[in-house]
């Protein structure tokens, strides 16, 4: 049995330790904003934080995560009132949105980091992929989120 | 400043100023959204059931008595942004407030049961807006005439002198007003003596319009549902492969290796592919899949690779062709001793490789059948689903969820015939999911083409006579669909055929050549690789020629005012002709697709060990008319990197007759790192036809790239993708 | 570990030779010493069959210096296998490498290590494949070597010379548990073929624990096989006798994740070796002293706490925080047991950096213990990474949380990038020096 929090509240998984923490939110949980794209920890679509740092869930075990906390995009904030998330709606970024998740988990690790990210630091560090093409449109919605922070 | 330009506002009057005031006239810069008020769509788009709602006017439109409006959409909403801009139109005739508008999916299954009321449901071909305009606006203007009849009929005043705006109607002369909400019940029992006029685009007072798209919201908070995140009760997970070699048969499979495994429920075979059903978790079944070593039966399909693929199909070029546009005598032009050029171009077949792998939940009962699954035709998917389950079509639901990325991959319902027969094998509610591997190997392809170039130019250095040849595979033949003998397929000679040239001898043919890979539409199909074909071959007769290659499309358009607008607005605003640093160059392409036109400058860099970035791409873009031109710009840059990807780096390899790439490590995508910046800029022309927007930016990047590259570099490029060439300095 | 294996590459062949080749149940272990259990601990299935080919049935394409060479067909089919054998002709292939018709074989055929084998253990073998081995018709492939280096009479100098005469004699002083080990670890397990340095005919520097050399770690072209003796850094060291039966038993422990050739190992032998035999071989293993004086690792948190705040500026930093941070961590400590740790991992810390390119160019193939596939498994950066990227991050992660090793250049990721494209067909996998 292993216990972890997610988004605050306790969970017991009784999963084999191997089970990645993916499928562990998405069929055990029900929490079905992570998304699956590749399994192979390539495409950051089931992004999120793992002790406030971001991973890739369908890459890292349950059995590894014992009494760690992970935060999901359903809870990343109560409202949609994150600066991430404002930013991206400000900017219109999403179009499917399949990866948006993702995307706004890895971007809002990074900017704990990076307050005040270059462009560079954005390229290095925000390696999920949107077959969309949002790309410009996320990278504006980062710096906006930078400067809401700030604000 | 790179990136597309913030509009001051979004008031229609300042807009079209603010247009007119951009160079070239009707050119535009889209940014943000300003804060608006927004229609809304539920996190789960799809009806629960039979897609009724109270208070309905008519199928598409409902409104609450506290003035709410429910409008039901018939597309598909893939990231297009079609959800939004369909109701918008209806909202311009309607005469309603935006801000009370909420969206739901239209019900495939009511559409059946009430005779096609919502038409074609399904989103390709840039479609949803241009095929559902005329439509959408007959809905609202409709609605508006029996709401306005209503009140009328209420202060008994004719209809003529009561007009709507803001969900209110209003008869001046005595200063009454009703709002929509008190009138819907009347209006619904309304019947027109003949259905009203719809605006013209000139008296559109809604849009075009900025708006941010309706579903926006819940795709920041992970609400959204997508097809993939359908739950039912007592629901089941399937994982599958078939058989790599597409058309090969399963042999057989030793299941006994699963034999008592914890969780497993069942091992389904399928005519060409084996499931492992688990209880719990998906992921459980697609660890216990890879457990099983299926033999298949793959025939003479199973020697098939790329080499002999390429091989046959440059050997087709001689061969006997039917004719797409053959204009004054080519033949004789190039017998006068003119200057020649000839080229052989080649595009490799290509995965589509949406985010979201395919998927499809079922719930098979008796007397009904439910199925969640993001689609690209709801109405398809039904058809399909009815007939592999065995039931009526009016006894199936579809439910369409948001779709993680069609590019026309989506609609061809092969995940949802097999989750069905998956769900008869196990007798439980059954979510299919595909690997990300399955989901490239399974994919029907963007097809291979060779097309064989032959010109000849004149003093003026311009083509006098212009002979093109195309070998390539049928995707209609693959759909299932026969054309009439004689009939040419029209992907085949997309992008060539229609090109915008002025060229006195032009001849276009093409040969259809098919094997046991199955193809499809792939965003901007045939015009996406052809563009790449014809427009890089042009830039060879313009450089040998001493001709500025935006010059040289200059003078060939110089008789089509619309291409030359769009041709000189990219070249204008992507800096055309401003130096560079050595290393870099601009490339330029064009080309018409969906009735719109697009062109676009890329500017590239080549570093000395070869490797390429493309730092900027500016796009013109004329869609003839715009509705949302946000997401018409959205697409833009999306369709950009969408064949950005597979310019660069895509490339399905076929080896033993089976798609040699799997997983995102072999089959590589633009990242943000590479991601150029993009400027659009929006310039609809008008006219008698409206355009499309969602493939129309796709096909000249990867012209456009490799002419940058032949700038930078002198290396000329006549196959994709760009990584398969050594454009390292110290090379050849 | 097998002198050559199919193993390495990736595209198509690591989907073909997924899995393994299976043999009757693969998910249970047979009754120890029989002949089964001595063909699994040999782990003759992984030469001798073809990817998606019959077990067995050989045809397996080996690189040798001399040229490609095919493994045999071994079933009992008495035109193309081994039926027709008496015990005595198996006896002097598997023992003295000449086959039944007189000719020598190439030592691909590790006949050096099975030389050491008891009589008792040969009957066994002998028996499982004339009785429980599937016969499969199917014909040798010629082997493709040039005529004019196609003699075989040196091999029978090179016999003389590099195979011993007897089988294994227990040593003194030692316990029955190292005695065992020593006799798996030199006979059938035939680890030397891989683990120990070869001279200048090729054959292996040592047989046996006689030596330093033995075991001490071999380059094989595109991958090197670590050091397995005492050493702290680079070999076995900092590994308890667990440590080892885990990764014997299913090709993880507590920061390590077996890679290259060694999974066919894995997948096919060793999980099927009783608790007793691989804490054998572990009691062997350890008994093996260092061959050199290494400190200790010792892990540094720099590298990490660089990493988390994002202010790391080493070359490769970059790469590692949008690439390799995924699956091993800001802390380079993996997911243990799953992904493996790369702080103060072996494989890392050698100066030979052969593995970790390797590894990053092409991914891993897939592991199947006892049936069970893996669970994560490390995706090819071929495409992804150039040769500079890679050479940097791999230089990185060799100099991050206390690990030390040289740096790599772009022109050493360039020749294995080459020699291992899986889109040539001259890819060769393992030839022996």
């Amino acid at each position: 049995m292993i216990t972890i929090q997610v988004n605050g509240s306790p969970r017991q998984i009784d999963l084999e330790p191997d089970t990645p923490l993916l499928w562990v939110l998405r069929d055990v949980i029900g929490l079905t904003g992570t998304k699956f794209g590749c399994g192979i920890a390539q495409c950051g679509a089931c992004t999120v934080h793992i002790d406030g740092k971001p991973m890739r869930s369908c890459s890292v075990p349950i059995g590894a995560l014992n009494g760690a906390k992970v935060t999901t995009i359903e809870g990343l904030s109560p409202d949609n009132s994150h600066p991430v998330q404002r930013a991206w709606i400000a900017e219109d970024v999403p179009q499917c949105g399949y990866c948006q998740s993702g995307q706004i988990m890895a971007a809002a690790a990074f900017l704990k980091e990076f307050p005040s990210p270059t462009d560079a630091d954005i390229d290095a560090n925000i390696t999920n992929i949107c077959r969309c093409g949002t790309y410009e449109r996320l990278r504006r919605a980062i710096h906006r989120a930078a400067d809401m922070m700030k604000a | 400043m790179h990136g597309t330009h913030v509009t001051p506002t979004v008031s229609r009057r300042h807009f079209i100023l603010t247009a007119a005031t951009a160079a070239g006239g009707f050119m535009i810069g889209i940014g943000a959204p300003r804060a608006a008020h927004a229609g809304t769509v539920p996190a789960q788009p799809w009806n629960d059931d039979n897609g009724y709602a109270p208070n309905e006017i008519d199928a598409w439109i409902a409104i609450d008595p506290d003035d709410s409006i429910l409008i039901r959409y018939q597309r598909s909403e893939m990231g297009q942004g079609s959800m939004t801009a369909l109701p918008m139109m209806i909202t311009e005739e309607l005469q309603c407030d935006w801000s009370k508008v909420r969206i739901e999916y239209a019900s495939a299954n009511r559409n059946i049961r009430e005779k096609k009321v919502y038409g074609a449901m399904f989103s390709h071909g840039s479609q949803s807006v241009r095929a559902s305009q005329k439509m959408m606006q007959q809905v609202g203007a409709s609605a508006r005439e029996r709401l306005i009849a209503a009140a009328a009929a209420r202060w008994n005043v004719p209809a003529s002198e009561c007009s709507a705006a803001q969900s209110v109607v209003t008869h001046k002369p005595s200063g009454q007003s009703l709002r929509y909400g008190e009138l819907a019940a009347d209006a619904a029992k309304i019947t027109l003596s003949a259905e009203p006029a719809i605006k013209t685009p000139a008296q559109f007072t809604f849009i075009p319009r900025p708006l941010p798209r309706v579903d926006v919201v819940h795709k920041t908070d992970g609400s959204a549902k997508f097809g993939m995140d359908a739950q039912v009760p007592g629901m089941v997970f399937a994982a599958i492969t078939a058989c790599p070699v597409p058309g090969g048969k399963l042999k057989s499979v030793d299941e006994s290796v699963l034999a008592g495994a914890p969780g497993i429920l069942k091992v389904v075979k399928l005519d060409n592919a084996v499931a492992v059903v688990a209880t719990d978790t998906y992921w459980r079944a697609k660890r216990a899949l890879s457990r099983l070593q299926p033999e298949w039966d793959t025939g003479e399909a199973g020697k098939v690779d790329s080499e002999q693929l390429s091989k046959m199909y440059r050997a087709a070029l001689d061969e006997p062709m039917q004719t797409a546009r053959n204009d004054g005598n080519v033949d004789q032009a190039f017998s006068g001793g003119a200057k020649t050029f000839e080229a052989i171009y080649e595009t490799p077949y290509l995965s589509h490789s949406p985010m979201e792998p395919m998927n499809a939940t079922v719930n098979l009962q008796p007397d009904r059948l439910d199925v969640w699954v993001g689609t690209q035709d709801a109405g398809e998917a039904l058809e399909a689903a009815a007939k592999a389950s065995g039931l009526q079509p009016e006894q199936v639901y579809v439910h369409n969820g948001f779709i993680g990325g069609g590019f026309g991959r989506r609609d061809a319902n092969d995940e949802v015939k097999q989750a069905i027969a998956i769900a008869k094998a196990v007798q439980r509610p059954v979510k299919l999911v595909w690997t990300r591997e399955e989901d490239t190997r399974q994919d029907k392809f963007r097809p291979h083409a060779v097309v064989a170039f032959k010109a000849a130019t004149g003093p003026d250095g311009l083509p006098t006579a212009w002979s093109m040849r195309v070998v390539t595979s049928s995707i209609l033949a693959s759909v299932g669909v026969k054309l009439p003998p004689g009939k040419i397929e029209p992907q085949t000679v997309a992008g060539l055929a229609d090109n915008g040239y002025n060229v006195p001898n032009m001849r276009v043919q093409s040969l259809v050549k098919n094997t046991h890979l199955p193809v499809w539409f792939w965003r901007a199909p045939g015009v996406n690789q052809h563009t790449f074909a014809i427009e890089s071959f042009l830039d060879e007769m313009a450089v040998a020629n001493g001709i500025d290659p935006y010059q040289m499309r200059r003078k060939l358009l110089a008789n089509k005012p619309d291409w030359l607008k769009v041709l000189d607005a990219a070249a204008e605003k992507g800096d055309w002709g401003k130096p560079l640093p050595q290393g870099s160059g601009r490339g330029i392409a064009i080309c018409t697709d969906c009735d719109s036109l697009c062109a676009e400058v890329a500017e590239v860099t080549v570093k000395p060990d070869g490797q390429v970035k493309v730092n900027r791409v500016t796009v013109a873009l004329d869609t003839r008319y715009m509705v949302n031109p946000l997401t018409i710009a959205e697409q833009a840059e999306g369709s950009v990197i969408y064949n950005l990807s597979a310019a660069l780096y895509g490339k399905i390899t076929i080896k033993d007759g089976a798609a040699v790439q799997g997983n995102f490590d072999t089959y590589r995508m633009v990242r943000l790192a590479e991601a150029p910046k993009i400027d659009v800029y929006l310039m609809p022309s008008g006219g008698k036809v409206w355009g499309g927007a969602g493939e129309p930016a796709t096909p000249p990047i990867a012209a456009a790239v490799a002419n940058a590259i032949f700038a930078a570099t002198g290396k000329r490029l006549r196959s994709l993708p760009i990584s398969d060439h050594d454009l390292s300095s110290g090379s050849a | 570990m097998t002198i050559i294996s199919k193993g390495l590459c990736c595209g198509v062949l690591l989907a073909l030779c997924a899995a393994g080749t299976s043999w009757a149940d693969e998910t249970t272990s047979p009754p120890s010493n029989t002949g089964e259990y001595l063909a699994r601990a040999g782990d003759c299935v992984s030469c001798h069959s073809a990817p998606g080919g019959k077990a067995f049935a050989g045809g397996l394409k080996m690189g040798s210096p001399l040229g490609n060479i095919y493994s045999t067909n071994i079933t009992p089919d008495p035109e193309t296998g081994i039926g027709g054998y008496s015990l005595q002709d198996f006896d002097r292939a598997v023992r003295s490498g000449i086959a039944k018709d007189g000719h020598r074989l190439y030592p691909a055929m590790p006949y050096p290590s099975y030389a050491k084998l008891t009589d008792a253990n040969v009957k066994a073998l002998y028996d499982f494949f004339m009785k429980e081995v599937p016969a499969v018709d199917q014909a040798n492939r010629p082997n493709e070597i040039p005529s004019y280096l196609s003699f075989r009479w040196p091999l029978a100098i090179w016999s003389l010379l590099f195979t011993p005469s007897s089988s294994y004699v227990n040593k003194s002083g030692h316990d029955a548990d190292w005695n065992r080990g020593a006799y798996l670890v030199q006979g059938l397990g035939h680890c030397g073929a891989c683990h120990t340095p070869r001279g200048i005919a090729f054959q292996e520097k040592a047989l046996d624990d006689g030596s330093a050399d033995y075991l001490s770690g071999a380059e094989l072209d595109a991958w090197y096989a670590p050091d397995l003796r005492g050493d702290l850094r680079t070999g076995l060291g900092g590994w308890s006798k667990e440590d080892i039966v885990d990764f014997l038993k299913g090709g993880h422990n507590k920061g390590e994740a077996v890679f290259g050739s060694m999974i066919d190992v894995v997948n096919n032998s060793t999980p099927y070796m009783s608790d007793s035999d691989l804490n054998a071989i572990a009691v062997y293993l350890k008994s093996l002293p260092a061959t050199a004086a290494q400190p200790a690792y010792g892990y540094d948190d720099a590298t990490t706490t660089a990493l988390r705040g994002g202010h790391a500026t080493q070359p490769g930093a970059a790469t590692y925080t949008g690439v390799c941070w995924a699956c091993h961590g800001y802390d380079g400590k993996g997911f243990s047991p799953y992904t493996p740790a790369l702080a103060g991992n072996p494989v890392l810390l050698d100066n030979d950096p052969s593995s970790l390119i390797n590894l990053v160019l092409n991914g891993s193939n897939p592991l199947v213990v006892k049936g069970t596939p893996d669970a994560y498994r490390m995706p090819q950066f071929r495409q992804q990474l150039s040769d500079q990227q890679i050479a940097e991050v791999v230089t990185f992660i060799r100099n991050g949380w206390g690990n030390q090793a040289p740096a790599i250049t772009a022109a050493d990721v360039a020749k294995l990038r080459k020699s291992t494209d899986p889109t040539s067909d001259q890819v060769i996998i393992l030839k022996m020096r």
